[in-house]
């Protein structure tokens, strides 16, 4: 299958009153339709702003895209052409961690999915009049369905905060859909989420990743969320690509010390989790070589000057390690 | 302890009982009107023994929060009541006495909102002291340098400001501000919400270390089972404000009686089993309930 997204060598700076932050350091990743991938990493790791870099919304005046490039769909991301425009919001859209700040409180959420229908959706097919407002509604109606919302006008005459938690993330999700997009960035999505609804919003995006062939990105710092619906994994650390790995994988397989020191800091009941010692590096000064080797227990003289380039251990896992640990634990 | 402090209570009781607790919140129409009432915490009882371990868990809004802002002091309950250490704690309104009130401490679920911005951390953490013991400066000094290195910081760091600290090294602040008066029950609040795994396990690790040196008795209040199941000796499961289950936690989640703790546990992602979302029935939501169940009377 050809590629949908493709990211080769990028490289992201942040200029900051303290010097330049070296936020991404030459990320290589590609997806396939219908992938749902998930990028995984503790707070700073890059996380978001690859997701921002891919939906081309970093901030213009701080950020400085040292070198290489994304492409949609053949569109070049970080243009800022009117092909790209028209793909942002459209060919790639964004599901928010809350969603609660993230609709408009004035407005009911009608109001609020009509107008993605009006200003960015294609105009509905097999419709007699196809741009009136009874084919927006019709649409909109549809599309609630498919997020397994009530399909009545009652709820969208609501405004958010008559909403549950589970209720608004679902109609991010149904706003997120309504241009039919090819590709869905979720940002944490579960994260404000009870775990009765979180899973509910999980398997949700897993089903719509899969009848619509739709490629979701899928941004979280919960393992157990990325276990539930990813089929490949990233692990992200401090700007750079430690490891990717099928998802089975992924908790049986990994073979990045950073990885296995995430897996074991899970807590579990009876089990008592340690953690990984230490601060996270900082982007302004990154250590040298790779990045993670203050904090990591097998690291050499050669993790303190060279950085261990990707490469490829076995079908579908990549790893960035000069010492990686033996696959049985 | 700071102050004198009485004798311990006798084995045979528990260090802190809480009978019938209820809080309801008023709901106010037109004109301020009474129109009904959110029963936010219904008739609770348990109790928590001397070095116990409990938690409680439930989703938003089962009432966890304000159960524990009212044995922390911070609510007054509409009914029930709270013997710590043998004693019954007065309502509100006549204030706690201060020794109470260092021994029975509520941690916030956020403390890094819960720091001074314009205070140093020195300052920040000599404030309980000035305020609850006549203390020279230099014994002040002396028990806060024992205190920061407990929970793993340096001394260095106290000359820095909150925002000059990571979210982990906020929390370890915070859990040193709550422990600098040595209480002997301390009220966690979703002490790891919002912390990365890596940095979740280190705070969790420290207060499993004091809970063993200091003989800490805590309630852990939290929407994680997983924290709960590797923190805690006994789990309270709370629903709409009523506990609905209680048992020691290995009990209750290899075999769960209540079905919302069965409905709990399995919606819990388990990893390296089968997907939870392959094997659940999807409920729609409801249309019906305004903006999540309110529980009216």
């Amino acid at each position: 299958m050809n590629p949908l997204l493709e990211i080769d060598d990028l490289s992201l700076t942040f200029r900051t009153e303290k010097g330049p932050a070296h936020v991404l350091d030459s990320i290589d990743l590609t997806m396939v339709p219908g992938e749902v991938v998930g990028l995984v990493g503790e707070s700073g790791s890059g996380k978001t702003s690859l997701a921002r870099a891919i939906l081309g919304v970093l901030p213009g005046a701080q950020a400085e895209i040292a070198s290489g490039r994304v492409r949609l769909d053949g569109i070049d991301m970080l243009d800022d052409g009117k092909a790209t425009r028209d793909a942002r919001g459209r060919l790639v859209t964004f599901v928010p961690q809350d969603p609660f700040d993230s609709f408009n409180p004035l407005f009911g959420v009608g109001t609020q999915l009509a107008d993605i229908v009006r200003y960015r959706a294609p105009p509905a097919t097999g419709h007699r009049l196809a741009r009136s407002r009874r084919a927006r509604e019709a649409m909109i109606l549809d599309m609630l369905a498919a997020v397994q919302l009530p399909a009545s006008r009652d709820l969208l005459n609501r405004y958010p905060h008559q909403l549950s938690g589970g209720q608004r993330q679902r109609l991010m999700i149904a706003m997120a859909l309504l241009p039919q997009p090819r590709m869905l960035i979720a940002d944490e999505p579960t994260a404000a989420l009870d775990v009765t609804v979180q899973v509910q919003i999980l398997g949700l995006l897993r089903r719509i990743a899969a009848e619509r062939t739709l490629a979701v990105l899928f941004t979280t710092h919960d393992l157990g969320a990325a276990w539930e619906i990813c089929d490949r994994i990233i692990v992200m650390y401090a700007g750079q690509i430690a490891e990717i790995l099928p998802r089975k994988a992924f908790f049986a397989a990994a073979r990045h010390p950073y990885t296995r020191m995430l897996l074991a800091s899970l807590p579990k009941p009876g089990h008592q989790a340690v953690g990984i010692p230490g601060e996270s590096a900082s982007p302004l000064a990154p250590p040298p070589g790779c990045r993670f080797n203050p904090r990591c227990p097998l690291a050499s003289q050669m993790c303190r000057t060279v950085r261990p380039l990707p490469s490829r251990s076995e079908e579908g896992h990549l790893l960035a390690c000069h010492h990686p640990l033996p696959t049985a634990s | 302890m700071p102050d004198a402090s009485p004798e311990p209570p006798l084995r045979t009781h528990p260090l802190l009982e809480v009978e019938h607790l209820s809080c309801h919140f008023p709901i106010r129409g037109l004109f301020g009107r009474r129109t009904g009432s959110v029963r936010a915490v219904d008739d609770v009882s348990f109790s928590v023994a001397s070095g116990e371990a409990l938690g409680i868990v439930g989703e938003t809004g089962s009432g966890k929060s304000t159960l524990g802002k009212m044995l922390g002091g911070i609510i007054d309950p509409t009914e029930g009541a709270i013997t710590f250490a043998g004693e019954r704690l007065p309502s509100l309104r006549a204030r706690r006495p201060f020794a109470v009130r260092a021994r029975l401490q509520y941690a916030y679920q956020d403390s890094a909102a819960s720091l001074d911005p314009r205070w140093t951390l020195r300052r920040s953490l000599h404030e309980p002291l000035i305020i609850h013991t006549n203390w020279p400066r230099e014994r002040r000094d002396a028990k806060i340098s024992e205190i920061v290195s407990a929970v793993g910081l340096a001394d260095e760091h106290l000359d820095l400001y909150p925002y000059e600290l990571s979210g982990g090294q906020q929390r370890r602040i915070g859990l040193a501000r709550t422990l600098v008066l040595e209480p002997q029950v301390v009220i966690f609040d979703e002490p790891t919400s919002g912390l990365d795994v890596s940095v979740q396990a280190t705070v969790l690790a420290l207060v499993r270390d004091l809970h063993r040196t200091f003989k800490l008795t805590y309630l852990l209040i939290s929407h994680d089972l997983n924290v709960v199941g590797s923190m805690c000796d006994r789990v309270a499961v709370m629903q709409k404000g009523r506990i609905v289950e209680v048992g020691p936690t290995n009990e209750v989640f290899a075999a769960p009686r209540h079905p919302y703790t069965r409905s709990l546990l399995a919606s819990l992602p388990r990893i390296g089993g089968p997907r939870v979302t392959d094997r659940l029935v999807l409920p729609k939501e409801p249309t019906s309930s305004l903006g999540g169940d309110k529980r009216r009377d």
